[in-house]
């Protein structure tokens, strides 16, 4: 990790390391909704689908940040 | 569907689709998929169905293609007024298509074959009038080539149904009629059955209404007399909501001798038994030897004169519903005589088809809450990813335009079916389709290899897929193995497209919450606030006079008529698809909920149906006014359950309107004694309807309140990631 945005390449496909970092961030948040759907503490957000997006912006920079810079 | 009749379906639309693609490309049409998606979307069980279905995509491409070439010839160059025209059509087309079931299809294809041809070719507008042209034709074509194959190898008619679905249909009305004549002579308690019943009606209605039309296609002999099959229909619909609003009333004329109130109540049931049994004989293509007597249902004005203000108001209701249902008996009797060519009668016996529905007075047009919701999320969809296409230009270009909006069509026909489930299989579909057009494709020489491999895909998609997933299936294949005249192979524009697909559904899902939440729970709370909006509406408003009324006032008292009469079916519908376990309904009190919203529709609607006799003459000062109170008490209690469905808890609702039952029958019983014969019949029978009216609406009132008790709301008002 050299901090310095690499494409990830499948089968001589270059993938953006953004379109990378925003799929993981996006499943992240998925399987954050679905824990609190389950534990029942989403009740608490006022708008959950806003939450939801703002949670796969976070965990996206976040990866981005410590893993997959880009 | 037996696994052979599956095997031959499958080996048919296999078959057709390779031919139409064989076709497309020997004679170098444009764009060859267009006659494959004919092909893939007509594809039906029954021969019938599928000619119908085709005629109808043939006749919607033509609006489609000439709104595309006006749309472009009014605004060529200027992209506002482009994306403004667009839309303005998209949201026509959507409105048509939810509020016109018989030919919804066809507005389907109007919008989306616009789309389609706005886009054939975004550098230039020079091939637009080929683009409309070939579309046409090769939907023509996809259509006559599989209707050819469905009618000739293995034909499935639909030769028949009509009679065995009519057939049915009239049975179960039976039942529903038997049940409440038991009821009524006090043979069975009254109990849920009838709602069991009711809903396999509305569900024979539908798959009636479908028969009618795909028989209607496929022979001329049924075409010829589809007007009588649809009046047939339309007298079972009405007879379905008549025996709703006389069953709702039992509960309160059980304990009257109802025998000794309307002594020919035995000779009139035994005329209703034998029409029905004459009916099953009649569809069943067995002789009848029934002849129609009508018949009419006085009641004893001894016996009645004994009852108590409220029991004579329960019986003049029933008695009013029992006729009607003599009526229409009469009139789906005669109906059935003339379909099977026994007799002739030009319609001597036309009951009203409508009566419960008040006079609108209103010439202009009354929309739908709801219909106007889904053509406005197409509308916006289609114009939210013009701008995504202009602005940001993502993978998929275009298609965030022409596909979104396709897209949103289909979302807006079936609303409960939700954008956010449809990723995951059309993320799977894709790859699976883009796999083989890396690997397979580019192997293929010659039209035998492609024709084995479309064949081999559309079977096994017809024979293991059926309905939304046979859909994303075909769409997956047609849209990523893209078969051109002259086939290039570029990775990175497929490997786009799947992209591109699993993020328009992503954006559609986005979409989905502009007008609300997508959520069945938030969708049925909301819908249950309008209800009781609407309720409390026409509740103010029956104390007006009708005739003194602004035009506006009259359009807005039959736009909440209009939602008050939708609103249970759309209840019943989202409340299905809400799921159980997370609101913590194992009893399943929300369908009762709704059942009892359905009652109160039918109370609200024989009470609106009774004249204004506020100021009848037999009426007291005192009297009216009570009336009025407890017209307001109604009127507030809707309002507070407009803004909370439990706001009145059953025991002191109850006790408030059982003090003023017991308030207005002492009066009623002074005014009775002093008016004596100053009172014509007809008056009375006025003044019991509005009473009876009153009271079923309290009924209904207190049934709602019972079960919206045992409901946990804040479950349902729970916020939840969706």
């Amino acid at each position: 990790m050299n901090g310095i945005p690499s494409e990830f390449t499948i089968g001589g496909i270059y993938l953006s390391p953004l379109f990378i970092a925003g799929c993981l961030g996006v499943l992240l948040a998925y399987w954050t909704a679905s824990l609190l759907n389950r534990t029942r503490l989403s009740r608490y957000f006022f708008y959950p689908p806003l939450v939801f997006v703002a949670l796969a912006v976070i965990y996206t920079v976040a990866i981005g940040y410590l893993f997959v810079p880009f | 569907m037996s696994k052979t009749t599956k095997l031959k379906e499958a080996i048919k639309t296999g078959l057709a689709f390779t031919l139409v693609f064989g076709i497309a490309m020997q004679l170098g049409w444009m764009n060859p998929y267009w006659a494959g998606w004919a092909v893939a979307v007509i594809a039906l069980p029954t021969a019938g169905a599928s000619i119908r279905k085709g005629t109808l995509r043939v006749i919607g491409t033509i609006p489609g293609c000439l709104a595309a070439l006006v749309i472009q010839a009014l605004a060529p160059q200027e992209r506002w007024t482009f994306m403004l025209l667009t839309c303005g059509w998209m949201f026509f087309t959507s409105y048509m298509m939810v509020s016109r079931q018989k030919d919804s299809y066809l507005w389907v294809m109007s919008g989306y074959v616009c789309l389609i041809i706005l886009l054939s070719d975004v550098d230039s507008s020079a091939n637009m009038f080929e683009s409309a042209v070939f579309r046409t034709v090769e939907t023509i074509m996809g259509v006559v080539v599989y209707t050819l194959i469905a009618v000739f190898l293995w034909p499935q008619t639909n030769l028949g149904a009509i009679k065995k679905s009519s057939a049915e249909l009239a049975a179960t009305l039976n039942d529903i009629y038997c049940s409440g004549r038991d009821t009524l002579l006090g043979r069975r308690a009254p109990d849920g059955s009838f709602y069991g019943l009711q809903a396999n009606v509305v569900q024979q209605l539908a798959q009636f209404s479908q028969v009618i039309h795909a028989e209607g296609s496929e022979s001329y002999e049924v075409k010829e007399v589809s007007h009588l099959w649809e009046r047939f229909h339309r007298l079972s619909t009405a007879l379905l909501e008549t025996t709703g609003r006389w069953q709702s009333g039992l509960a309160e004329i059980v304990r009257i001798d109802v025998q000794a109130v309307f002594p020919e109540l035995q000779i009139f049931f035994s005329e209703l038994d034998s029409r029905f049994s004459a009916l099953s004989d009649i569809l069943a293509n067995r002789s009848s030897s029934h002849l129609t007597h009508r018949l009419g249902l006085e009641s004893d004005r001894t016996t009645v004169e004994r009852l108590s203000a409220f029991d004579r108001a329960a019986v003049e209701i029933a008695r009013k519903e029992m006729i009607r249902i003599e009526e229409l008996t009469a009139g789906l009797l005669e109906c059935a005589r003339e379909l099977a060519g026994q007799v002739v009668s030009g319609g001597k016996t036309k009951p009203s088809l409508t009566p419960s529905k008040i006079d609108r007075g209103t010439w202009l047009p009354v929309p739908d809450w709801d219909h106007l919701r889904s053509a406005a999320f197409v509308s916006a969809t289609t114009g939210v990813g013009f701008l995504i296409w202009i602005l940001f230009d993502p993978p998929g270009h275009s298609g965030w335009f022409q596909f979104s909006g396709t897209i949103a069509l289909l979302i807006a026909l079936v609303p409960q079916a939700r954008a956010s489930k449809m990723i995951m299989p059309v993320a799977v579909t894709s790859l699976i389709c883009l796999a083989i057009y890396v690997f397979v494709m580019p192997q293929l020489s010659s039209f035998l290899g492609l024709g084995a491999l479309l064949f081999t895909c559309m079977f096994l998609n017809c024979y293991f897929m059926s309905g939304m997933g046979r859909f994303f299936v075909s769409m997956a294949i047609l849209n990523i193995i893209q078969i051109q005249n002259h086939q290039v192979y570029v990775f990175a524009v497929m490997a786009n497209m799947v992209l591109f697909l699993v993020m328009a559904f992503m954006f559609l899902y986005v979409m989905s919450y502009l007008l609300g939440s997508p959520r069945p729970e938030k969708v049925v709370l909301h819908m249950l606030d309008r209800f009781f909006h609407s309720a409390e509406f026409l509740m103010s408003r029956k104390a007006i006079n009708y005739g003194r009324l602004s035009s506006l006032e009259r359009w807005r008292i039959a736009f909440h008529t209009r939602q008050l009469s939708m609103l249970p079916a759309k209840l019943a519908a989202w409340s299905k698809v809400i799921d159980r376990k997370h609101i913590q309904d194992a009893s399943g009190h929300i369908q009762t909920l709704v059942i009892s919203i359905q009652n109160l529709v039918y109370r609200i609607d024989q009470f609106l149906e009774t004249d204004i006799v506020f100021r009848a003459k037999p009426l007291s000062q005192e009297l009216r006014d009570n009336l009025q109170i407890w017209n307001d008490v109604i009127e507030k209690i809707f309002g507070r359950w407009a803004q909370n469905p439990e706001a009145e808890p059953v025991t002191p609702l109850r006790d408030r309107l059982e003090a003023g039952f017991h308030r207005i029958e002492k009066q009623i019983e002074e005014v009775v004694n002093r008016a004596g014969d100053e009172v014509s019949r007809e008056e009375g029978e006025k003044f019991f309807r509005l009473l009876g009216g009153y009271r079923g609406i309290s009924e209904a009132v207190l049934a709602y309140a019972g079960i919206a008790q045992a409901i946990n709301w804040s479950c349902l008002r729970e916020e939840r990631f969706s």
